[in-house]
């Protein structure tokens, strides 16, 4: 497997510290916005990314590179995220979520009196977009973030995940589902599906 | 639905690149892999060990390279301006004798050979002008006069 960070890891492995404060260096945003994405806030997601790193850098031996380093990262920076989350709030249940009807039903869009041309204004998009983001789960709020902000594909975030490909699809759907329907109501998007 | 998907995916990217503050999160990036990841030096060359043995050193090295000086040229050292001139002249004579010249030293030869004086034994020495030391740089610049006061 070709890993361009196996050399960086391989000298991390063998103790040398400079090679972790590489390894931070180069991943610190990724597992920063990935934190962010799921836990919605600036404090929790710089403190979970940090203690990512700490895990990583005690853990680092533990790492056989079966997988590429970034996917072991991205699944040990989505899992500390999602654990976060449950230890701030009640756990709800992700089989819930992805069957219920409840689920399904419309996100609760703001009343807006203006036009949808001006609805679509930049900054509005971006607050309802958040507030549709907190109407989902913190598992489907990282399978979101994995695919829109970095573009994984689908085998690279059920490999990061630990999870199926069927799951990863269903997630995806529904929290494009859920977005399309904000959008929809805003008068953005193709009405037609 | 594409370009539903194409919305959604840019108004996500808006949203986070509006919300994450870059630039603060590249100065807590820079402290947290300064205080965590940054290899320490060894603690000599730590700065607490460090200035003080660096200026030691210079301190040392700036005192070896002064030391002959004021030794070889007393009256142009400023470490022993303040020392008595009669101080100053005891310290470290140098006394080089003047090396004879071809010429002279044939004259040497040639000079008829003195009477034979029988061996003593120097055993003190005394000078009835103090301790001064005179340095003679070239034969005949300044005649010397000695005294030698040999025991009975």
């Amino acid at each position: 497997m070709n890993d361009p960070d196996r050399a960086l890891v391989n000298r991390a492995q063998r103790g040398d510290k400079s090679a972790m404060g590489e390894i931070v260096n180069r991943y610190y945003e990724m597992v920063y916005v990935v934190c962010y994405g799921v836990l919605r806030e600036r404090e929790a997601a710089r403190d979970t990314a940090q203690e990512v790193f700490l895990k990583i850098s005690a853990d680092i031996g533990k790492f056989t590179g079966q997988s590429k380093f970034k996917t072991w990262l991205y699944r040990v920076a989505t899992n500390a995220a999602i654990d976060q989350t449950r230890r701030r709030r009640p756990s709800v249940s992700l089989d819930a979520t992805d069957s219920t009807e409840e689920d399904h039903a419309p996100v609760v869009i703001p009343a807006r009196d203006a036009s949808p041309r001006a609805e679509a204004e930049k900054g509005e998009l971006r607050e309802t977009v958040k507030q549709a983001l907190e109407s989902l789960s913190p598992e489907h709020r990282a399978v979101l973030i994995l695919r829109e902000w970095q573009e994984l594909s689908y085998e690279e975030i059920a490999e990061a995940l630990g999870i199926e490909l069927g799951t990863v699809m269903s997630r995806i759907f529904y929290a494009r589902k859920k977005l399309g329907e904000v959008l929809r109501g805003m008068g953005i998007g193709s009405e037609k599906r | 639905m594409n370009e539903e998907n194409e919305k959604i995916r840019q108004a996500l990217k808006d949203l986070l690149r509006e919300e994450v503050d870059w630039d603060e999160l590249r100065r807590e990036k820079k402290a947290f892999i300064r205080a965590r990841f940054e290899a320490k030096p060894f603690f000599l060359f730590r700065p607490a060990f460090f200035m003080p043995a660096v200026s030691f050193t210079v301190a040392l090295a700036a005192f070896l390279f002064l030391m002959p000086e004021a030794v070889q040229k007393p009256e142009r050292s400023p470490w022993t301006q303040w020392l008595s001139p009669a101080r100053r002249t005891v310290e470290y004579p140098v006394i080089e004798p003047p090396v004879p010249s071809r010429v002279e030293q044939a004259a040497m030869q040639t000079q008829p050979a003195l009477p034979l004086v029988s061996p003593v034994s120097v055993t003190r020495l005394q000078s009835d002008v103090g301790s001064t030391m005179v340095y003679q740089r070239q034969a005949g610049d300044v005649p010397i006069v000695i005294v030698w006061v040999f025991p009975k």
